[in-house]
């Protein structure tokens, strides 16, 4: 008898242990935040966060239903908050949003350019301190304010400007002229003596969009304006649009932004941290070297790239071993290219075109005293001892580093056809 | 026997290894050596099979655990104040051990929740596999050892599978600054977790083929020491020179599993490893010390000091640091200081006094066959 009142007991005491977690948090009681924009003002950190607006989101087509087509509805909505802190301004959100700020699934920080000019060191702090944040999010840099440009980002695709950085760090793979960093990546870069850390460029740009397709302003109300869209079909106006685009890399030194490469520059670095799957090189057609509008594209498959270290003179020497290999894409101009002759011709000039984005690059980088491409760390890795004596004032000393480019392309197919079609024999 | 129950070679080898998995990958305590810690824990491991041979040794030639043997070897007037120092590691382990996990849990998984409820939760479950005897102990481990092998296999394997985060070329340059800061780094990864298994005297005696521990116990300690090994060049080769500046290198890793966008958010591996691991080293510490209380105190069943023992243990994990940064100072720099003499010095100044012992025997005692012919 009593053995089965303490049994009895027992597991009606253990029960309450399996309800739940000591701080529970549904769903509904969440402010889930999708990406946030830091900005600098005044010595005030200024964060806007996109929060996902959780009565559309799953709902398919409830807020946007009344849109022709359904057409792209940013499903968010956008709340500031400002503190002396990143922490304080994170926190000043509390008396803004009705629910608890979540920010684990915050999939991108876009910092804006005064921000990351000052310096973002506290906030890389607090992202990898705090047990909420998390070290995978990706950062982006905005030229002007982060605030303004996700406040306007009316999407395309994709709900919120998180999902869209997300797709874009895998859609931008295909093209190489820009690369999304996430945190983890730029703080080990910012650790290690020999690199300097990069993070992708970001900028609003304004598209003429047909009417119809236009979603409804911001979001709100996007029922009623998208109908009415609908309605007025033959009404052409059109609406200027904005959207997200990377544009080249944001160079910083420690914590603190100092330039940007240029697309062609920012593809030269990808080239030597040889991490590009696919890309484009246009080159001049060889069989009619005068005509005009005779390009030729040649897309990339595969690419392997070395760093070897060398000693000269008691000074570090890098060379840079590229090895491309590529494949016809497309030619403007009549006639064969897969000869011997004229593929030589195109693989010279591939390996110019690698040749001359990685020299503006290296360029660049002297000219502003960063090592993005870690350099120093490979010297490092290489050749310990000297790396020893200039380790102290590395990124300049990549001024007087001697880089050597080796460069070399090999066209292996041509996909599914050999000539042009405007070809007669 | 206070303890009636016995252990297979298997169970006991589960256990050890169960015992250095445990909180060593929680805080990997080879900072200083940067990106040759993976070197660091083998010349530890090296060290750890020595300390591991010399209490084999011991249990050989006492046969008894920890404190009985002790005070067979010393006598009462040494061996009870050397006695009680080494309860008090046990219990101080112990502590640690608790404090370790739950530290874990309130700075990454529940950091609203008041640490009482971890220490707590965690040192009654143990006390409750505690009462059940060393027989427990050894089927928890046999149970668990295979899942934390497999979690921490996949954990790696998904770290190494996910793109562009591994960069092996980050374990270059090798022995950067000579061997100095990998034996510091060595030092404190001998202490946390090699030198530990000096608990393990305790155990040896309820197995149930005495002659063949020798044998687990090393294949053992190898075994997870290797492990450990790629751990700690996995750490390396993900967070490069940032390993130093996290706390939990383990759960960061884990953070940044992601394969094929599907696959993501493995904390939850890390946490089991660390949760079960530290909960066998735990029963351990906790067994030896009502165990040996016991035998000190010569009580019939060790199982009435479990409860208060418990208390305690858990009041102290809480007591032991004010504040993290004391716990990860203590463990790197303190640490192996202070253990040193309970892993190695004590066993073998143990292990010479048994020596010398055993020799005054054979000497004073005269020839069997000669006293039978005086007779």
């Amino acid at each position: 008898m009593r053995r089965a009142l303490v049994l009895a007991l027992t597991f009606v005491l253990f029960s309450s242990f399996l309800a739940g977690c000591w701080n529970r948090r549904e769903i509904n009681e969440l402010a889930i935040v999708s990406a946030v924009g830091i900005d600098r003002e005044n010595g005030l950190w200024r964060l806007t966060a996109e929060i996902f607006r959780p009565l559309t989101v799953g709902g398919e087509g409830g807020g946007g239903g009344g849109g022709a087509g359904g057409g792209p509805v940013r499903q968010a909505w956008v709340v500031r908050g400002e503190g002396y802190t990143v922490f304080q301004a994170v926190r000043d959100m509390a008396l803004k949003v009705p629910r608890r700020v979540y920010w684990a699934h915050c999939t991108a920080a876009i910092v804006g350019e005064e921000a990351a000019r000052a310096g973002i060191n506290e906030m890389l702090d607090f992202w990898d301190r705090d047990a909420e944040l998390r070290r995978s999010t990706n950062i982006l840099v905005c030229r002007g304010k982060a605030e303004d440009l996700i406040v306007a980002n009316q999407g395309s695709l994709e709900k919120t400007v998180g999902l869209e950085v997300v797709g874009l760090k895998k859609t931008a793979r295909a093209d190489a002229h820009s690369r999304i960093t996430s945190i983890h990546e730029f703080l080990v870069a910012l650790a290690a003596s020999g690199a300097d850390p990069v993070a992708s460029g970001l900028e609003l740009k304004v598209m003429p969009e047909p009417p119809g397709l236009t979603p409804g302003g911001g979001g709100e109300g996007g029922g009623s304006q998208g109908g009415r869209g609908a309605g007025g079909g033959g009404e052409v106006k059109k609406q200027p649009m904005h959207v997200l685009r990377l544009k080249g890399l944001a160079l910083f030194r420690n914590d603190k932004l100092v330039g940007f490469f240029e697309p062609k520059e920012a593809r030269g670095l990808n080239w030597v941290q040889g991490d590009i799957t696919s890309t484009v090189i246009n080159v001049k057609c060889p069989l009619h070297p005068v005509k005009r509008d005779n390009n030729v594209a040649l897309e990339l498959f595969r690419l392997r790239t070395k760093l070897e270290v060398k000693e000269k003179e008691g000074r570090p020497e890098v060379m840079v071993k590229v090895k491309a290999e590529l494949g016809l894409a497309d030619q403007g101009c009549p006639g064969d290219l897969t000869k011997p002759g004229p593929t030589r011709s195109l693989e010279r000039q591939a390996a110019t075109v690698i040749r001359n984005e990685i020299e503006a690059a290296v360029a660049k980088a002297k000219n502003l005293g960063v090592d993005p491409f870690a350099f120093g760390e490979a010297i490092h890795r290489g050749q310990p001892k000297l790396w020893k004596n200039i380790e102290k004032d590395w990124p300049q000393g990549l001024k007087g580093l001697t880089v050597k480019i080796d460069s070399r392309a090999k066209i292996r197919r041509s996909a599914l056809s050999n000539t042009a079609p405007q070809e007669s024999p | 026997m206070r303890e009636e129950g016995r252990i297979s070679t298997w169970q006991l080898a589960t256990l050890l290894g169960s015992f250095l998995i445990g909180s060593s990958t929680i805080l990997f305590p080879t900072a200083k050596a940067r990106q040759d810690s993976w070197l660091a824990v083998l010349v530890a491991l090296v060290a750890g099979v020595g300390a591991s041979w010399l209490w084999l040794t011991l249990t050989r030639i006492q046969e008894a655990p920890a404190v009985s043997g002790i005070l067979l070897t010393l006598g009462p007037y040494l061996g009870i104040p050397l006695a009680i120092l080494y309860l008090w590691y046990y219990l101080h382990l112990g502590a640690l051990v608790v404090r370790n996990i739950s530290e874990i849990y309130v700075t990454a998984v529940m950091p609203e929740t008041p640490i009482v409820v971890f220490t707590g939760i965690l040192v009654f479950l143990a006390a409750l596999a505690v009462r059940g005897g060393v027989e427990v102990l050894g089927r928890l481990a046999e149970l668990l050892f295979p899942l934390l092998v497999l979690a921490i296999l996949t954990g790696h394997i998904l770290i190494v599978s996910t793109p562009r985060l591994v960069r092996w070329e980050y374990l270059l340059p090798v022995l950067e600054n000579g061997f100095a800061p990998v034996l510091q780094a060595a030092l404190s990864m001998f202490a946390f977790p090699f030198g530990e298994t000096v608990l393990f005297v305790n155990l040896v005696p309820f197995t149930l083929n005495k002659a063949c521990a020798g044998r687990p116990v090393i294949i053992s300690t190898i075994g997870v020491g290797l492990l450990l090994t790629v751990v700690a060049a996995l750490h390396t080769a993900t967070l490069g020179a940032d390993v130093p500046r996290v706390n939990f290198p383990g759960l960061a890793l884990l953070h940044e599993v992601n394969v094929g966008d599907f696959v993501t958010r493995m904390e939850v591996l890390g946490i089991f490893v660390w949760t079960f691991g530290t909960f066998l080293k735990i029963g351990v510490c906790y067994w030896a010390l009502a165990l040996g209380l016991a035998e000190l105190l010569g009580l019939e069943d060790y199982r009435v000091l479990v409860l208060p023992l418990g208390v305690i243990m858990a009041s102290l994990s809480i007591l032991v640091y004010d504040t993290f940064a004391a716990m990860t100072t203590v463990a790197t720099s303190l640490y192996p200081f202070y253990a040193f003499p309970f892993q190695v010095l004590f066993p073998l100044l143990l292990l010479l006094v048994a020596f010398l012992r055993r020799q005054k025997k054979k000497a004073v005692r005269p020839d069997p066959k000669m006293a039978r012919k005086e007779q």
